[in-house]
Formats: structure tokens, C-alpha cells, sequence
């Protein structure tokens, strides 16, 4: 049946795949194994999404290990820039705007991601990259389309027969509360935690005034008058139910933790629209809508725009992993579907196409976006040094906690403290 | 001598890994806060000298300092005792002749396995906090129990109770000063007509005044460092109540990155360890007794 040229034609393609499958072989074991280290903070839902894309990439490039590094928001940031300063920071990191001040003076930790080589950054918009400079230098990848909204118990609400139609203002969303617990008094208008009074008084501020809350120059754009003004305000609110009791909220360190809103006692609470499926699993029904804001207000005084990055440690060993593991993320169909809205409505073109293709822009997600679309008012500079927030959390504390001290005492002696630290940012 | 040469060097050897420890871990960094303690250093950029302006601070701007120091010291001053009447009160019942009294041992001795570990802070601010296992059971008979935790109020007194039942450690040592007073004394006592109380205070108690005092001493210093409990469960809130001096040192140090600010708060701690323990030490001469002093 074979004849003798076929038979050596045979034993010829054989030898050739075997030496195909050696050189394979040995080309894979000639690829050098390297690790490197991503880290991130999140939820549950974005740990998981995360995780299961760095081992979708490690599939694909089974050469690389990547070291998944992940926690919740408290202490990552202490974490992290503990670890950049001595050296040993991860290869590639979640970072977020408001931390810029702090390395004003240091942006050399961070690769400049327009000179990375082989980094695909065709998919960003020079204004979503504007979110991502610090003193002249792109340090970072803009993730997800941000801002903050409010969330509401919509069955509650239905319940009470309260209608929340339109924009609020703030007399409006005091209102709103107050017809609520006239039919009901043991309905708790707003609760969250220390972080979650702070931004929507940061709001009111720069509303009040048309003023970043603090200047790129580190000055504050409001004066003491206007912080007491504001505190006063959020004073009465503690005193008479609008806001939730502080003493069982003071010392919340997640977000939407509070008992009381999780059994659907509380009317509003507010969140990032990046967090908005967290709010899907409740036993009832939200419904979310803007910020409130004072009728006319030049700025709103809300964050909005891609406040979430991934960053790219200058000092790298393998900067080539991490521009890979860093395409795959951002751009690559895999990477784009598993990563999801994790963190936001992608910037990154490639990606927003990839999810809109596979139809996962849900219209919970559009009606988010629509909110902050509607909220943005301009970009506005949240620079945000920690120890001014946590000033900003006292004063809230002394006219919040009962017993305490007037909302003069309280903004006259957070002016004083917060102005000596901008000091050293200028 | 050049055996004992040989001998000295195989002892270093053994003692290497302590020494290694010791220079690496305790004494380079002992040194270095000194230094960066005069400095302003930000982490992210090199230390600058700025001579004693972070002492001067520390006493003139910052009140967060004595408020911190004050919190601290009614921390020191509510547990301290609290923890060393606990451990004395376990370890005299510990110490009666009853059946399975090892088991008992071991397990009062448990809590302090666990330290001030992070996980036992988490279960403490579960059961202290508004709608935690500590009201749920008051409510069971009709009592509506503060916000532990949240209140200020309360705050304090609330991880001062956890650090009261990490007690086993000072346990074990009053146990085994216990079982040190001769039997003879208390037998003298009861032919004597003496009660039970009075054995306490005139037998008991003076002969283990050695162990009080060095349980007060390390259990003092140890208050005095205190951070996981209050950072875990309250971060030193609400309203710096909770505001331990160790809290202070982190938020300075880790927080706002002020290394050379927390590094000059650590050496007044320092200071103020020395002065409180020497405080101890001149003290104890007047109510400690050992017994072969004493006979």
C-alpha cells in the first residue's frame, strides 16, 4: 500500500513534528518565569473580577506569575505608600486622585505611561489622561467613569407614598426626609459612614461658594464662616433624624454597613457609581439619583470623571509583564469582559466597545452614568490631603455627637488645625 | 584560655540568631528614631534636620499630644488594676484543691494565647457594638444598653474591659506565687483564730508583693504601648476617646507620614516609660516584702 518514497515522506514529517514539539517545548522552557505583583483595593465583586482576569492572563502568558495583592479601602493607602517608599511597592497598583498631594513632590515613583514602550494607550482621551497627570506627567491608566450619587430605598419610599422625581436640591432632600418621618417617625433619612458626611458637606461648600474645596495651591476655597454655615446645617440634621444617630454610625468602616439601612429603615445614602451593584443585592429595591445641589451652583462640587487608576511602579523589574498584564486589563476582549464594571464604565475605548458588544452595560449602569453626566459641572480638583479629612471628620463628629460643641467652636478650630497642614503642600 | 576561647565562640554562635535579632531589630531602629527624631522626613523624601522643633511642637501646637497622653494614662489607670485584681482573684481560686483544676487552668489561660490579636478585637466590637450580643442580652431583661462603643461616654471603659481579659499570663505568675507561701504561715494563722480575710491581707498578700510588682510593672508598660485593641474596634474615636498615645505615634508615622514627628513621640514615650517604671521601683521599698527579708 505505501510505497517506499511515501514511507520516507511519512518517517520525514514525523521527525519534523517531533523537532516542532522539542523547539515548542523547549522555547516555552526557554521563556523566562517571572512574577510580578498587582494590588488593588475593593469590595468582593471587584476582588473576584480582578483575580479572575490576572489568572486568565497568567493562562495566556504562563511565563508570568501575577501576585494578586487585594484588600478593602481602609489601610491600602497606608500600605501602599509605606511599600513605594522603601522600594518594595507592587509592579502595578490602584490608585486614586485625591492622593496626588501627597506625591506633588515624588512623581518619579510612578513610570510615565505615554514612554512605557509597548503600553497601549490608544484608547484613552487626553481628558480622561488629564485625570491621570500629576505635575506635567501622565502617571496612570484612567480606569472607569466616576462620580458619586445618591442611593435610595425606593420600596420604602413607594411604601410612604413619597416621590423622589427630578433633582433634589438640598431644602428639597431635608424635605423629602422630613415628609417621610411624619408618616413615619422611626424612618432614618440619611446614613453612612464619617467619609460619607464629609463628601456631601464638601459638595454643599464648593456650591455655596463656586470654589474647589482646596485650590492645586492648597487653599482652601471656602472660609470659616462658610464651613460654620455648613456645619450648622448638618448640626440640625444629626439633632433632628435627618442624618442617622452618629453614635452608632461614628465608628463604621465600611460603607453601607450601618444595620438600619441594611433593613431598609434609612431613606438615602450615597455612593460611587463604580459601587452601584453592591446596592442590587439589598432584600428591597433602590433607586438612585444626583447629588443634592443649591439651584444655580457653578460646580457641584461632586468628583466626577476617572478618579480610579492603575498605576505602574517606575522601579519595575519586568516592565515588560507589566505592560503586558496591563494591555490585557485595559484592552484585550478577555481581560475588558472579566474585569467588567468593576470599577466604572471603562475610559478605555477598546474596552467600552468590548462590553457594549456583549451587551454589558446594564441600564442600571446608564442611568448612573446619566446621573453624573447630569452632575458634572467641569472638572473639579479634589485634592483631598488625609489629615484635613480627618480634621473634616472631627468637626463633623463634635456638632454630630451629642453634648458637643457649636458648629462656630468646631469650624473655627478645623480652619485653624487644617490651614497649618495645607501649609505644607504649598 | 584558648578553650575557653572555643567555648566563648560556640556560645556567641548559639546566641546568634538573638544577637542578630537584637542589632537588627531593636537597637538599629532604637538608634535611628533618635536620629530621624530631630528631622523632618516624610518617607517619600530625605530626612532635613530641624533640631528640636518636633519636641517643641509636640508641647506647644499639637493637642492631639496631651489629649492622646491623657487617654492613655486613664487606659493605664482603669485596666491595669482591673486586669491585676482579675488575674489574683482567677489565680487564688486556680490555686484550691479541686478536681480537673489543669483543665481549669488551661482554660483561663486561653485568652491570653489569643493576645490583643486583630480577630479578638473584631469579636469585641461584635459584641459591644449598638445592636451587638451585649444589648440584645440586656434587652432580654428590659434594659436598653448604650452604644458601647459609639458613646463616648462608654468607649473607653469598653476596651478596657478587653484588655482586663487577656488576664491569664499575670495569672500564672501570682499562681506560682501563691504556691511559693509556706503552708506552715496560714496554719499559724488559722491555730491564731485569724479569718480568711485577714490571712489574705496579712499572709498572702505581703508574701507575693514581689510578683504584684512585677506584674504592675510590665503590665503598666505594656498599657502604655497599647494600639491593636483601640485601633481595631474604635481607631481611637469617637471624638479621640479612645485616642491612645500608640494611636497618635501610627497616624503620625503611617498616616500623615510625619516619621520625624512619631519618631520624637516615641522617644517621649520612652521617657515617659522610664519615669513611670523608675516611680514603681522607688515606691515598691515602701509597701514590697520579701520573705527572707522579713525573717
Amino acid at each position: 500500500m505505501f510505497n517506499k518514497s511515501s514511507t520516507g515522506r511519512s518517517t520525514f514529517a514525523k521527525i519534523v513534528a517531533i523537532a516542532m514539539l522539542c523547539f515548542a517545548v523547549g522555547g516555552a522552557f526557554a521563556q523566562k518565569q517571572t512574577t510580578i505583583r498587582m494590588a488593588w483595593w475593593g469590595g468582593e465583586t471587584r476582588h473576584k473580577a480582578t483575580v479572575a482576569a490576572a489568572e486568565a492572563f497568567m493562562k495566556k502568558y504562563p511565563n508570568i506569575t501575577v501576585k494578586t495583592e487585594y484588600q478593602g479601602w481602609e489601610g491600602y493607602y497606608d500600605k501602599l505608600i509605606t511599600q513605594l517608599a522603601a522600594g518594595t511597592g507592587p509592579d502595578i497598583f490602584q490608585f486614586a486622585i485625591a492622593w496626588f498631594g501627597d506625591f506633588q513632590k515624588n512623581p518619579e515613583m510612578f513610570a510615565d505611561i505615554k514612554k512605557v514602550p509597548g503600553l497601549d494607550i490608544g484608547g484613552w482621551t487626553q481628558t480622561s489622561f488629564d485625570y491621570s497627570t500629576l505635575v506635567g506627567k501622565t502617571i496612570g491608566l484612567p480606569l472607569g467613569a466616576n462620580g458619586r450619587i445618591l442611593v435610595y430605598n425606593k420600596t420604602l419610599a413607594d411604601k410612604l407614598g413619597i416621590k423622589i422625581d427630578g433633582y433634589l436640591t438640598w431644602e428639597t432632600f431635608a424635605k423629602t426626609i422630613k415628609e417621610a418621618r411624619a408618616k413615619d417617625p422611626s424612618v432614618i433619612g440619611y446614613s453612612g459612614t464619617m467619609d460619607q458626611y464629609g463628601y456631601p458637606l464638601i459638595s454643599w461648600l464648593v456650591q455655596k461658594t463656586g470654589k474647589p474645596y482646596i485650590s492645586a495651591g492648597a487653599e482652601f476655597g471656602f472660609t470659616e464662616k462658610d464651613f460654620a454655615e455648613g456645619l450648622e446645617m448638618f448640626k440640625g440634621w444629626f439633632a433632628d433624624g435627618t442624618f442617622q444617630t452618629l453614635e452608632k454610625t461614628v465608628l463604621l468602616k465600611a460603607s453601607w454597613s450601618d444595620p438600619d439601612w441594611l433593613n431598609g429603615k434609612v431613606l438615602f445614602s450615597e455612593t460611587p457609581v463604580t459601587q452601584i451593584t453592591q446596592h442590587l443585592k439589598y432584600k428591597y429595591e433602590v433607586g438612585f439619583t444626583r447629588y443634592p445641589v443649591i439651584a444655580g451652583a457653578k460646580l457641584t462640587g461632586v468628583e466626577i470623571g476617572p478618579n480610579l487608576m492603575f498605576c505602574v511602579n517606575a522601579k519595575t523589574k519586568d516592565m515588560d509583564a507589566v505592560v503586558k498584564l496591563a494591555n490585557f486589563l485595559n484592552t484585550d476582549p478577555e481581560g475588558a469582559k472579566l474585569m467588567a464594571l468593576e470599577r466604572g464604565v471603562p475610559t478605555n475605548k477598546q474596552a467600552y466597545d468590548v462590553l457594549v458588544k456583549n451587551g454589558m452595560i446594564d441600564n442600571v449602569t446608564k442611568i448612573a452614568m446619566k446621573l453624573i453626566d447630569d452632575t458634572d459641572t467641569g472638572k473639579f480638583s479634589y485634592f483631598d490631603p488625609v489629615e484635613v479629612r480627618d480634621l473634616l471628620h472631627t468637626a463633623l463628629q463634635q456638632v454630630g455627637l451629642k453634648g458637643n460643641v457649636s458648629a462656630d467652636a468646631a469650624a473655627k478650630e478645623f480652619y485653624t488645625k487644617a490651614s497649618k497642614v495645607l501649609k505644607n503642600f504649598k | 584560655m584558648s578553650s575557653l576561647t572555643k567555648h566563648n565562640r560556640v556560645a556567641y554562635l548559639y546566641i546568634a540568631p538573638w544577637l542578630i535579632g537584637f542589632f537588627c531589630l531593636t537597637l538599629v531602629p532604637f538608634v535611628s528614631t533618635f536620629v530621624f527624631s530631630f528631622t523632618d522626613y516624610s518617607v517619600l523624601r530625605p530626612p532635613t534636620f530641624v533640631g528640636l522643633a518636633n519636641y517643641v511642637k509636640m508641647f506647644t501646637e499639637d493637642d492631639l499630644f496631651p489629649k492622646s497622653l491623657w487617654v492613655t494614662t486613664k487606659y493605664v489607670f482603669i485596666s491595669v488594676p482591673l486586669k491585676l485584681a482579675f488575674a489574683l482573684l482567677v489565680a487564688i481560686i486556680l490555686n484550691k484543691n479541686i478536681k480537673g483544676i489543669g483543665l481549669y487552668r488551661t482554660i483561663y489561660y486561653m485568652p491570653s494565647i489569643f493576645g490583643g490579636s486583630v480577630a479578638l478585637s473584631i469579636l469585641w466590637r461584635m459584641l459591644f457594638q449598638g445592636d451587638g450580643f451585649i444589648n440584645r442580652l440586656l434587652a432580654t431583661v428590659g434594659i436598653m444598653g448604650p452604644d458601647w462603643l459609639g458613646d463616648q461616654r462608654f468607649s473607653l471603659i469598653t476596651i478596657s474591659l478587653l484588655q482586663v481579659w487577656q488576664f491569664g499570663s499575670s495569672m500564672v505568675l501570682f499562681l506560682a506565687a501563691l504556691k511559693q507561701v509556706p503552708e506552715y504561715l496560714y496554719e499559724a494563722a488559722r491555730i491564731d483564730g485569724a479569718g480568711k480575710l485577714r490571712i489574705f491581707r496579712s499572709i498572702t498578700l505581703p508574701l507575693i508583693t514581689p510578683i504584684v510588682f512585677f506584674n504592675l510593672v510590665m503590665q503598666t508598660v505594656n498599657a502604655f504601648q497599647s494600639f491593636t485593641t483601640a485601633f481595631v474596634i474604635t481607631s481611637g474615636g469617637p471624638l479621640h476617646s479612645t485616642y491612645l498615645y500608640a494611636i497618635l505615634l501610627y497616624d503620625n508615622a503611617f498616616k500623615y507620614f510625619k516619621m520625624g514627628y512619631a519618631s520624637a513621640l516615641s522617644w517621649v514615650l520612652f521617657m515617659i516609660l522610664m519615669v513611670v517604671t523608675g516611680f514603681l521601683f522607688k515606691s515598691s521599698s515602701s509597701w514590697m516584702h520579701y520573705m527572707d527579708t522579713e525573717s
